[in-house]
């Protein structure tokens, strides 16, 4: 089928169109149950949703297939990477943004329905499937439209979703029935979730400032200290707790003070000093980073202005650091969020608790209570604190836009 | 205002500055010349404490620099480098507000005296607002000159200012710093491998080898009497020719005689009569400038010009060929 010659497919937008066509019309949307123990039965959008959902969601499928149009005639065809208009994306995004909030009222409202009839619908394959095409529409248009509009079709993706379980529209699913029978527990290993990642995170941030900097006065100190790291941070991560119940169990015997302070062998410590191990490296290796990318002509130059060795460090060395430090910090806590999963496994509690509950009992409803707010924490800290290394950066990024004045 | 007495610096087991002395009198320009690696950037910072002398002292505005505390020396010292070393994450402004700022000036102050020097080097004001990253090479050192003279200080240390910068701009940059040296008054010391930057900031001119003083004096003094063959090779065959570079010709203007009035048409109506017409050149050319007119001119005699292009007077081969007006005798 030849189309116009200012046609043309982008091959990323229609391999996410396609797949989340495919998905939500070869798979089941939902899978339904009389109760936990018993199998289920499939549910599949094209089966069950009105016929004029399916038109409309048909017609938005097919104009975003064709939507990337190429710019120049068909006899002077346009180079490869030809960037498409700002319209042209914002539609996309539209476009992707629908779907989203489409798939997810659609899976709420069929749920709803299903339940009162008084089984239980669980988000089927078709629904997973589905996810990452429209991640991937989404992507390519925030990555074409720039920063900060980039930004806002996340913002919009993520408050959307927010508005449809804070009304209630997703209640009936049953994930979110699974969440109303545990509110407590949930909100409770989910505040050790982020005590775990954010608090060990911090102390190897504190740890790890002051090893950068007495790495930074010596060479042989460096490789000392980055060599420990360098191994802490190669043993895998159940192993580096298993390797820790033995030694602080000990300790706990010996000195009862300490087990009373938390110091055992299973629980929180072990897990805060696992985790705490793994983030130390790349914090201080990007504090060392940071402060070594300060250019020497630029703290000749401080030194020679009359600035103590504190002012240099204070009002030079540091904010200059900061992009590539808060870059550390990034990898750490982003690491730490998804490593605190394993604390559930030696008794030091958060979100990992629910997961291994849920997989000892077999039930998948539980494993993703637990899995996907760890998987959105990981997400969020990872695209604000890059956010902010970035804004922190701007003025002296090598990929700096100039914004000044027109030079005169 | 700089004193300089037996100074020695070794890194190592080799000698960069060797049993060095200089005197720099106060309001002096002094020009540190010599091949690289003699030991100029050493000496340059042994003056503001950069490095420590390993015997010998270094005096500052008659103070022993070894009894100061070294931040509260460097604050009254201006140090400006090849690499600028702006601050990246500080606006113009702030960049020049540094010393201020270290000094405790209060805030208003420091915003006029920041303005001030952006147009004390010759920079629009909105510039104040930009930042480094934002600046084109002459631009960025402007600034960094600016910086240096913020709190304005008696002595002013350079280290090859100018030389990442382009031929064009950076000969623009030493004439008018030149011209701002005489006006502020700032002592300064200022190092170079470039003859013709040293020619053209004119002062005292100390060429160094191996760590230590191979002449000091005058340009005009290494080219009457050079101390040593290496001076000649290092000054290079030309520098005769350069030295005139330092002359303007409005010193050696003559009244027009009756010969070359005749030369005084302008080029069209000179083709047209067929009569000869003399090279003309501007009243704000060096007489370097005025012999290179004549050899292309094919004429010993140029005319003197001024902007709207009325003949102010000439210059000859003769006038033009001499260092020093008491020179002339030589001449002819
Ligand atoms: N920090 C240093 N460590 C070791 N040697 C140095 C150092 N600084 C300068 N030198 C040596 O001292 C000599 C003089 O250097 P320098 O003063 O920078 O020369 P110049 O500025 O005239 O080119 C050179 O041989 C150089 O290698
Ligand atoms: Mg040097």
């Amino acid at each position: 089928m030849k189309l116009s010659a200012r046609w043309q497919l982008d091959p990323v937008l229609s391999t996410g169109v396609l797949l989340t066509i495919l998905a939500v019309s070869a798979f089941p949307l939902l899978s339904l149950r009389p109760n936990r123990m018993l199998s289920g039965r499939a549910v599949y959008l094209a089966v069950e949703a009105p016929p004029w959902l399916l038109t409309m969601l048909a017609i938005a499928g097919a104009v975003l297939f064709l939507s990337r149009r190429r710019t120049g005639s068909a006899y002077f065809p346009a180079p490869v990477a030809v960037r498409p208009g700002h319209a042209q994306l914002i539609w996309q995004a539209g476009a992707g943004l629908l779907l989203l909030y489409g798939l997810f009222a659609v899976a709420g409202g069929l749920a709803a329905i299903q339940v009162a009839e008084g089984g239980r619908a669980s988000l089927g394959s078709g629904f997973w499937l589905a996810l990452p095409g429209i991640y991937v529409i989404l992507h390519d248009a925030a990555g074409r439209l720039g920063r900060r509009r980039g930004f806002l079709v996340w913002l919009l993706a993520a408050a959307g979703l927010v508005l449809m379980l804070a009304g209630g529209g997703l209640s009936s699913l049953s994930v979110l029935i699974e969440f109303s029978n545990r509110r407590d527990s949930f909100i409770a290993s989910l505040a050790e979730h982020l005590f775990l990642a954010g608090f060990s995170t911090l102390l190897a941030f504190v740890t790890g400032f002051v090893l950068a900097l007495l790495a930074r006065a010596g060479t042989w100190l460096e490789r000392i200290i980055f060599a420990v790291m360098n191994t802490a941070q190669t043993i895998p991560t159940l192993s580096l707790l298993g390797l820790l119940i033995l030694p602080l169990s000990l300790l706990a015997e010996r000195y009862p003070a300490l087990a009373a302070a938390g110091l055992r062998g299973i629980g929180p410590t072990p897990a805060i000093i696992a985790l705490f191990l793994y983030a130390l490296l790349p914090i201080a290796g990007n504090i060392l980073a940071g402060l070594r990318s300060v250019d020497a002509s630029v703290r000749e130059a401080a030194a020679a202005m009359g600035m103590t060795a504190t002012q240099i460090f204070l009002r030079v060395e540091l904010p200059l650091a900061l992009p590539l430090i808060v870059g550390g910090v990034r990898t750490a806590l982003t690491q730490s969020i998804g490593n605190a999963i394993l604390a559930g496994l030696i008794g030091g509690g958060g979100l990992g608790a629910l997961i291994f509950l849920g997989l000892a009992q077999a039930a998948p409803d539980l494993v993703l209570l637990g899995a996907l707010p760890v998987a959105a924490l990981a997400l969020a800290a990872d695209r604000l604190l890059g956010l902010l290394a970035r804004y922190l950066g701007r003025r002296t990024a090598d990929s700096g836009v100039y914004q000044g004045a027109a030079i005169a | 205002m700089i004193s300089i007495r037996n100074v020695t610096k070794s890194f190592g087991t080799a000698k960069a500055v060797d049993d060095l002395s200089l005197e720099i009198g106060q309001g002096e320009l002094c020009v540190l010349l010599g091949p690289s690696g003699c030991g100029k950037s050493t000496t340059l910072r042994l003056v503001n404490r950069l490095l420590e002398p390993d015997s010998g002292s270094v005096l500052v505005g008659g103070e022993n620099t070894s009894f100061l505390p070294p931040h509260e020396l460097r604050r009254r010292i201006g140090y400006v480098i090849q690499s600028i070393g702006l601050f990246p994450h500080l606006s113009v402004h702030d960049n020049i507000a540094t010393v201020p700022r270290l000094l405790g000036w209060p805030r208003a102050r420091i915003g006029e005296r920041v303005a001030e020097l952006l147009a004390l080097v010759g920079l629009p004001d909105y510039f104040a607002k930009r930042w480094p990253r934002q600046l084109s090479g002459g631009e960025a050192q402007r600034v960094g000159v600016a910086r240096a003279l913020a709190a304005d200080p008696p002595v002013l240390l350079m280290d090859e200012p100018f030389g990442a910068l382009d031929p064009l701009t950076r000969v623009r940059l030493q004439v008018e710093f030149a011209a701002l040296q005489k006006r502020l008054g700032t002592t300064v010391l200022f190092v170079t491998h470039d003859v013709g930057e040293a020619l053209r900031l004119g002062g005292t001119m100390v060429l160094m080898r191996g760590g230590q003083i191979e002449q000091l004096g005058r340009p005009e003094d290494f080219a009457h009497q050079p101390a040593s063959a290496f001076v000649s090779e290092f000054l290079g065959p030309e520098y005769g020719l350069e030295l005139l570079g330092r002359y303007p010709v409005m010193e050696r203007l003559r009244p027009l005689s009756a010969l070359s009035s005749r030369g005084a048409v302008d080029s069209a109506s000179a083709a047209q009569s067929g009569e000869l017409s003399l090279p003309r050149i501007a009243s704000t050319a060096n007489l370097k400038e005025a012999l290179s007119a004549m050899v292309a001119g094919g004429n010993l005699v140029a005319l003197v010009c001024d902007d709207s292009g009325a003949v102010l007077g000439e210059i000859s081969f003769e006038d033009a060929a001499c260092l020093d007006k008491e020179g002339e005798q030589r001449c002819v």
